[in-house]
């Protein structure tokens, strides 16, 4: 039967209640959908390498050449000793290890980007090998393999050769274009000994660096631990201190700001109006009391104590509130689907995207890396979320039953 | 042995720095199933005396007790316990629940203060409906009956937890004199009915005729005592 008074107050007081359980719920959904963002940033921000299979790349500073002829590195790759690239592969953390050496060309044909890999094993020569277009993996001796790009853009087919410090190098193979997402890409693939012969007999490089014996590289790439909790951007520059290292670290904050929800400013406006929200709790749960104070007095005259009213309004609050969480479930998992159609975009950072910025027409690499939202229902985020607002509700609803305390049994002459 | 026994009850208040002197000093016996009305004009004290008797309210000095209890020291949580079981109310407005039936308006005391079962709240309900003549309007709301027949739910949620005490402050005075009549009529078969006590406050003198015994009071002092077909007592 006090079923029926609370429902006759509910029809009595329908769209207040409505309204109130609706913010709630919308309340409850963005809160749900922020925190669900939020934890995929560090998802998104590892898509850019998601191309090239790995999710760290290092490099090092170096300097610039005083001109830019013949073959140079890219300031941001600097000869990394062998020293430092032992250390690096032998982190903890490092499930896998690949090293190039990549080169830009200058001459008066064309520009050409080349790096020289490992051929026998490795990361790169797994992403070559399962992009081969036409021809075959061959890089023995001067044997090297380009991009279709590449080859269409200045008409070189298989079998021909290209010039390359003087040095004629043939054709063995087309690969697809942007195999590695964009990240250190190239137009020449070459074997590693056939790249560091090239580096050494550069007259502009041998200005400005002293090179080791034998091979050496100036990028590194990383397979990581996913379940390394550390600091590895500080392990690796620990390492080396001119070693740039790009990750998902380098991407998060821009992801974080495309993703306003839970920007600076999201959070404050979502704590503005989880306050409001707040508010509006208290003064319904108030007017509530107030507009039933006289039945609250003869309910109290006939034996109802304070503690069994309490109990009946906590009842009230409660089923308000499981009705609004569980709408704002649905509202949140609707959302989050909507959500998980959008894109972020992520600018590569010149340094990996590697094509010189002054030769615009060089630069036809795509730098924007689109990115769907990796929307997963993280369950526990849902559970979590819906016993904290029940309980945060449900303590306030109990803070204002004073008001309950101030209503005195109905008295006769009252 | 008696209901209700009074010895010497006095119910100050303050207001400010002046003392008022409510009831100065009542006693009195109420024997289990008597009909029985306080008289007096405005402010005597009857209001003041039902209160003390309701356990809304403490004596200041004084003994007062109700079915066998002592109703001075009952804490609040006791006195509500006390009520719910012991004493119904009537009102002069009715104060029934707009927003439930006459139905769950006679049911609810039984929901909340005694936790009665369904089949037994459904049994005790029907009966006191039936006994003051609304079943056939049990469906509908407060706002659709008229004052008499407002008067007549209230008695019937007053009996429904079967209290040895009912308890009405002026029940006739929003009331037509034939309808009065028909609400004083009712109360007095319900008393024969269910042997329950009523006490009721008036100072209509044709209503104050149908008591048994009537209490005078002045000024918060008991000036008389009549038995009906009896000698009247200081």
């Amino acid at each position: 039967m006090m079923k029926a008074y609370s429902y006759s107050f509910v029809k009595n007081n329908k769209t207040k209640l409505f309204l109130l359980a609706l913010s709630i719920a919308v309340y409850f959904a963005l809160v749900v959908s922020a925190i669900t963002l939020h934890k995929s940033i560090p998802q998104i921000a590892t898509m850019p390498f998601k191309g090239i299979g790995v999710q760290t790349v290092v490099q090092k500073n170096g300097k610039i050449p005083e001109r830019m002829m013949g073959t140079i590195f890219p300031h941001s790759n600097a000869p990394i000793s062998s020293e430092e690239a032992d250390k690096l592969k032998s982190l903890e953390f490092v499930q896998g290890y690949d090293e190039g050496l990549f080169l830009w060309h200058f001459d008066n044909a064309y520009f050409k980007s080349a790096i020289g890999i490992e051929p026998e094993s490795g990361i790169f020569a797994e992403i070559l090998k399962k992009n081969i277009l036409h021809g075959e993996f061959d890089l023995a001796n001067k044997n090297v393999l380009i991009t279709d790009d590449f080859s269409r853009k200045r008409g070189i087919s298989l079998s021909d050769e290209i010039p390359i410090s003087g040095v004629r190098h043939k054709v063995t193979g087309i690969l697809k274009s942007s195999l590695t997402g964009n990240i250190i890409p190239a137009d020449i693939y070459m074997n590693m000994r056939n790249a560091v012969e090239i580096a050494k007999n550069s007259e502009e490089m041998k200005k400005i660096y002293r090179f080791p014996d034998g091979n050496f590289s100036n990028v590194v790439i990383l397979r990581i631990d996913p379940l390394w909790k550390g600091d590895k951007e500080k392990a690796i520059k620990a390492i080396g201190k001119d070693l740039i290292v790009f990750s998902e670290r380098s991407f998060t904050g821009k992801v974080a700001e495309q993703l306003s929800l839970i920007s600076g400013t999201g959070r404050t406006i979502f704590a503005v109006i989880g306050i409001a929200l707040i508010a509006a709790f208290c003064l319904m749960v108030i007017s509530g009391v107030k507009s039933r104070e006289k039945e609250i007095a003869l309910l109290r005259m006939l034996g109802w104590r304070i503690k069994d009213i309490k109990r009946h309004f906590i009842a009230e609050s409660f089923i308000l509130l499981s009705v609004s969480v569980a709408s704002g479930n649905m509202l949140a998992i609707a959302a989050l689907k909507i959500l998980s159609l959008q894109t972020v975009s992520m600018e590569l950072p010149w340094d990996i995207s590697a094509k010189p910025h002054f030769l615009p027409e060089e630069n036809s690499i795509e730098r924007i890396v689109q990115a769907a939202i990796p929307v997963h229902y993280d369950w526990l985020t849902f559970a979590s979320m819906s016993i904290a607002f029940l309980l945060l509700f449900l303590a306030i609803n109990y803070m204002l039953f004073y008001r309950l305390k101030n209503i005195k049994p109905f008295e006769y002459g009252r | 042995m008696s209901l209700i026994t009074a010895k010497n009850i006095q119910k100050d208040y303050k207001t400010g720095e002046v003392i008022v002197k409510a009831l100065k000093g009542l006693s009195f016996e109420i024997k289990p199933a008597s009909f029985v009305s306080f008289v007096g004009p405005s402010g005597s004290g009857k209001t003041t005396l039902l209160n003390l008797i309701g356990c809304l309210d403490k004596p200041t000095g004084g003994k007062l007790t109700v079915a066998d209890t002592d109703v001075l020291h009952l804490d609040r949580r006791q006195g509500a316990l006390f009520r719910g079981r012991n004493i119904g109310f009537i009102f002069q407005d009715f104060n029934l629940i707009p927003v439930l039936t006459v139905y769950e308006n006679i049911e609810y005391p039984l929901l909340m203060v005694q936790s009665v079962p369904a089949a037994e709240r459904k049994k005790r309900v029907s009966t006191v409906l039936s006994s003051v003549g609304m079943t056939d309007q049990k469906d509908k709301y407060p706002d659709q009956i008229s004052g008499g027949q407002k008067q007549r739910v209230a008695v019937a949620r007053a009996l429904v937890t079967n209290p040895k005490l009912v308890l009405a402050d002026e029940p006739t005075a929003n009331l037509d004199h034939k309808t009065a009549y028909m609400v004083i009529e009712l109360m007095k078969k319900m008393r024969n009915e269910f042997k329950t006590t009523f006490i009721f406050s008036t100072h209509d003198q044709k209503i104050v005729g149908e008591a048994e015994i009537i209490y005078t009071l002045e000024d918060g002092e008991l000036t008389g005592r009549q038995i009906k077909g009896g000698e009247k007592h200081a």
